[in-house]
């Protein structure tokens, strides 16, 4: 419970997986609106609307870009306090690409994050329905 | 719920972390409760230093101990763990909906 770690099999080459991490756009379109560049030693932010204390800002500093298997940045904003780690690693597995998932370094975390959560959750809840009516009409990236 | 409590608890429970023992004694812990003579077994340092540290954990609340036979048991404290949790959850939540949301990016628009 110090970590998150997920995994999932998506059912696409390795090369195409990574497209969705490395192009500024692609990552966009799953995650959030970003500002700044996805490049090794250079810092992107993930911007959304700002909730309670959060000021909507997800501060990104790329740690490691290694195609197409690694990719590593940084995960802070203004509520966190501090500097978390998101790993995302690919492997291929035959046709498909299994994604591997780490996001730790949560001892870094220095601010209030009990009652963000509350206010957090609702707003993910609306920007998912906005994501899964873009999803299905099929908006190409 | 006093806000301020859950505040001074979750600095309590991130503060612990920041120590790579503590965070493995913590996860061994939300598995199950746990001895100190077991849980010094799982860790290559000596015994005197895992206690120093679950005297921490014991200490910040974190961790309660309780008698169980002849022995003591340690236990995380969901009161204190609880945000801690929640957080953690949370943003777990958040990656389950991104990561399903890329599948579905990638498989549908292929």
């Amino acid at each position: 419970m110090t970590k998150i770690e997920k995994e999932i099999i998506i059912d696409a080459p390795v090369e195409r997986v990574w497209e969705f991490l490395a192009d500024r756009e692609k990552l966009a379109s799953w995650m959030m609106n970003i500002e700044g560049e996805v490049v090794s030693g250079e810092t992107f932010r993930f911007v959304s609307e700002p909730r309670n204390k959060w000021d909507g800002v997800i501060v990104c500093r790329v740690k490691e870009m290694d195609p197409p298997k690694k990719f590593v940045f940084g995960w802070e904003h203004n509520v966190i306090g501090g500097e978390t780690t998101v790993s995302i690693t690919l492997e291929s597995d035959g046709n498909s690409t299994r994604l591997s998932l780490v996001h730790d370094g949560w001892e870094n975390t220095t601010g209030d994050v009990a009652d963000f959560i509350a206010e957090h959750t609702a707003g993910w809840d609306d920007k998912l329905e906005g994501l899964k009516g873009k999803v299905e009409t099929r908006e190409t990236v | 719920m006093n806000l301020q409590q859950d505040v001074i608890q979750l600095d309590n429970v991130f503060a612990a972390m920041a120590d790579p023992t503590r965070r493995a004694i913590i996860e061994v812990l939300a598995e199950g409760d746990e001895t100190a003579g077991s849980l010094a077994a799982r860790f290559p340092i000596s015994r005197p230093a895992v206690a120093r540290h679950i005297r921490v954990l014991r200490d910040s609340g974190i961790v309660i101990v309780r008698p169980l036979g002849r022995e003591r048991v340690n236990s995380l404290n969901p009161r204190v763990m609880a945000p801690a949790q929640e957080w953690i959850e949370h943003m777990s939540r958040f990656w389950d909906e991104r990561l399903a949301n890329l599948k579905q990016q990638i498989e549908d628009g292929a």
